[in-house]
């Protein structure tokens, strides 16, 4: 437990750190800054790489891994469609993938989860290196649950989608800028939010042809499995 | 906007610490299942008894290779299981939660598993030893003298916990201390009924170390309980105790009633004992007593058995130390005693299978010998040498016999080394069937076929009764053990292997196809709390 712990804290504490050490450097040399400052021009593009840690609800996860957090890479684009004073309306593509190993009643287990989403993002931009969003994700998972069985020296396994969809909150600082022409900038964006997906029914059998099967496998019923809960996600954005 | 982001980001990670902390399972998750669980076969479904998870898991077949699978609670901290004789129903001895400090800590209780349903009968003492009635009337519990319930700091080893399961509206708990005379219960044992002399009774025998005990089952639920009868076993010329070694019964003449008989075999002496159970003196608070009468056959008898010869009733006692078998005269104590062809050390009686009008023919055989002797008890006055018939077995000492059921009741199976034999009890043949390592038998309940298997290797065998012609039916997992169960119009094979959370195959019994079978895994996943 203590590890988990630990492992969601240093990321929020370097986030906390970066994030006011940013606003902070923002705040004292501004006025001295040779640069100029982000253009006042709406972003278009927006490129975003980081981690996102989930508290699984479902306790079926929990009994499979032996733990309820799930920790993923994140990956998303999105398009500012729609600009208006402080306002934007973005939408894009967001892809979280990464599982857990475990072990249920001796054996090792593993949840792998790949959550394909459509961000639609209503961000608020106050002020030129900062930005407040609420983000509607629908989408799908794609989760395969696998689980060693030494009486056929092979694993168990189920692949199962399921409707998903999240909602979440987040802010956006600005950190650097990269290139002369002020055109590409950096931002670190932590995130908060619910994801939900629907239940699925695990059914597990060996992932074997028809024809190497001798007579035929019949699946293990474990009941349901939904990857919803709460999560956090701290990403490194890429504006042009 | 400092304040302001540092105060999100606060509430970001406390919010996360919040939902990360509940994350505890089941304990069950946790608990890797026990590789060596009992597995109680009934007559259509098995139990596997999951005890690190406190449930029974019941695997019964239906047609088309499915299997069924239902989870039960059981009693918490098995000691002992067992099934009933007619394979209805399934008994598992739990000593419940050591040290009950709350009041949802379970006691020590007998679970019964019948018709997919488990019922749970508290009982007050934490024993190991179970004992069940052949006739499914009573289950007795008892401090097993091997191996006591660790959980408990006093136990009371006298103490019988008698269970009758036919009592009207619940099954009535009766606790019986038994005096002692310094021994402990060993073993139990259920009499079949005998025509004692007020009426026909049933007998609860206990054995201890040193002595035998009548229980009046009749009348041990009794308010006011008749005392139990103890035989104590001496030899008169010794101190030193006989023990018990095993009980067997004979209701004697169908006319009489005053010539049921109780046999004990010790195991540290050349006598055998017998009790004759006659009427009591007045005045005696039981309604029978029983008459002891020690025999001396010249050796430590290893099988005794009641059998019907040309001369009457005897007790036969098999004595491979003297490689003889002593016919005791179970009034006068007289003996014949038959020089037998090799030490035999078991007999098992085959009148049933092949009846004879001269007397009873019972099979001799030991795990040292490789033959085996018919032993025609309608010859042995007179001319006890023309009563036996031996039947060579090349190379192989019978390490056990197996009965066959009807329709193939002249049958018997004899397990030796890698090799068995089907041995013809009237045609007096043993047709022998080898296998590459040392094979396991099943015997179909149905009488149809046998199952071999090679213990923990995926080679699996069925040999028809009618034709003898092997099959092979290799798995692609291990065997640990193999079922033949009823199932609606069929009968099922049910291969298990106990490794990891356990595997099972499914075959259709009567027409064993494995590609037609159906593979299950890891059973004990499934259906937990």
């Amino acid at each position: 437990m203590s590890t988990k712990i630990l492992a969601l804290a240093v990321p929020f504490a370097l986030l906390s750190f970066s994030s006011t050490r940013a606003l902070a450097d923002y705040e004292e040399i501004a006025p001295s800054n040779p640069y100029p400052a982000p253009s006042a021009a709406p972003e278009r593009l927006r490129f975003s790489a980081g981690v996102r840690v989930s508290a699984q609800s479902d306790e079926r996860y929990n009994e499979i891994v032996d733990s309820n957090v799930l920790a993923q890479f994140s990956l998303g684009a999105s398009y500012t469609l729609i600009t208006k004073n402080s306002w934007q309306l973005a939408a894009g593509l967001a892809w979280d993938l990464g599982g857990r190993s475990g072990t249920i009643r001796g054996q090792t287990s593993e949840v792998f989860s790949n959550r394909f989403t459509v961000p639609i993002d209503l961000r608020w931009k106050p002020s030129r290196r900062f930005l407040a969003f609420a983000r509607v994700a629908p989408g799908a998972t794609l989760t395969n649950v696998s689980i060693r069985e030494p009486s056929i020296s092979d694993d168990i396994s189920d692949l199962r989608a399921a409707f998903a969809t999240d909602v979440s909150v987040g802010v956006s600082a600005a950190l650097v800028s990269s290139t002369s022409t002020r055109k590409l900038w950096t931002w670190l964006t932590p995130e908060l939010g619910y994801g939900f997906a629907f239940a699925s029914n695990l059914r597990l059998a060996r992932d074997r042809d028809a024809s190497a099967q001798l007579g035929s496998d019949q699946a293990t019923n474990l009941g349901t499995l939904g990857m919803s809960g709460v999560f956090g996600r701290l990403s490194v954005n890429f504006t042009y | 906007m400092k304040p302001n982001t540092s105060a999100l980001l606060t509430l970001i990670a406390a919010s996360m610490f919040g939902a990360l902390a509940c994350n505890d399972r089941a304990e069950v998750f946790d608990q890797e299942p026990v590789a060596s669980s009992p597995v109680l076969a009934l007559k259509n479904e098995i139990v596997i008894v999951d005890s690190s998870a406190n449930r029974g898991v019941i695997l019964a077949p239906h047609a088309g290779q499915d299997l069924e699978r239902i989870s039960l609670p059981i009693g918490h901290g098995v000691v002992g299981t067992a099934t009933a004789a007619d394979g209805k129903r399934a008994f598992i001895l739990s000593a419940g939660d050591v040290p009950r400090t709350k009041e949802k800590n379970e006691k020590p209780a007998l679970t019964i598993i019948e018709n997919n349903a488990a019922r749970r009968i508290e009982i007050e003492s934490p024993h190991t030893g179970i004992a069940i009635d052949p006739l499914g009337r009573y289950v007795a519990v008892f401090a097993s003298g091997q191996a006591r319930a660790q959980s408990t700091f006093l136990e009371n080893p006298n103490e019988i916990v008698l269970v009758d399961l036919e009592a009207p509206g619940a099954p009535k708990v009766t606790y019986r201390t038994l005096r002692s005379f310094g021994g402990s219960p060993a073993r139990v044992t259920f009499s079949p009924v005998l025509a004692l002399p007020t009426a026909p009774r049933r007998l609860l025998v206990v054995e201890t170390e040193q002595d035998v005990t009548l229980l009046d089952l009749d009348h041990a639920g009794d308010s006011v309980q008749i005392p139990e009868i103890t035989v104590r076993l001496t030899s008169g010329s010794s101190t030193t105790p006989l023990v018990p070694a095993e009980v067997i019964f004979d209701d004697g003449d169908a006319a009489s009633t005053v010539d049921a008989r109780i046999a004990v075999r010790l195991k540290n002496d050349s006598n055998v004992v017998t009790l004759t159970l006659g009427p009591s003196e007045a005045g005696s608070p039981n309604d029978f007593r029983p008459t002891v009468n020690l025999t001396d056959v010249g050796g430590v008898a290893t099988d005794i058995a009641f059998v019907r010869t040309d001369a009457g009733l005897r007790l036969a006692a098999l004595v491979p130390q003297t490689k003889s078998a002593v016919l005791v005269e179970p009034n006068a104590g007289s003996t014949v005693k038959v020089e037998l062809p090799a030490p035999y050390a078991a007999l098992s009686s085959i009148t049933s299978a092949v009846p004879s009008a001269e007397g009873d023919v019972v099979l001799l055989y030991s795990g040292s010998n490789a033959s085996v002797a018919f032993w025609s008890l309608g010859h042995v006055v007179g001319q006890p040498y023309r009563s036996l018939e031996v039947v060579s077995l090349p190379g192989s000492a019978v390490s056990g016999v197996l009965d066959v059921p009807a329709p193939h009741a002249t049958l018997k199976v004899l397990q030796a080394g890698s090799s068995f034999f089907v041995l013809d009890l009237v045609a007096r043949t043993a047709s022998p069937l080898v296998a590459y390592g040392v094979p396991s038998i099943h015997i179909a309940p149905d009488g149809n076929r046998l199952w071999a298997f090679g213990a923990r290797t995926s080679d699996l065998a069925v040999v028809s009764f009618d034709t003898l012609a092997p099959k092979s039916l290799p798995l692609d997992h291990a065997i640990t053990s193999v079922f033949d169960l009823e199932r609606e119009g069929g009968r099922s094979l049910v291969a298990l292997d106990a490794e990891g959370n356990y595997t099972a195959t499914v075959i259709d019994a009567n027409a064993p196809d494995t590609l037609l079978s159906h593979t299950y895994s890891s059973l004990l996943l499934e259906g937990l709390p």
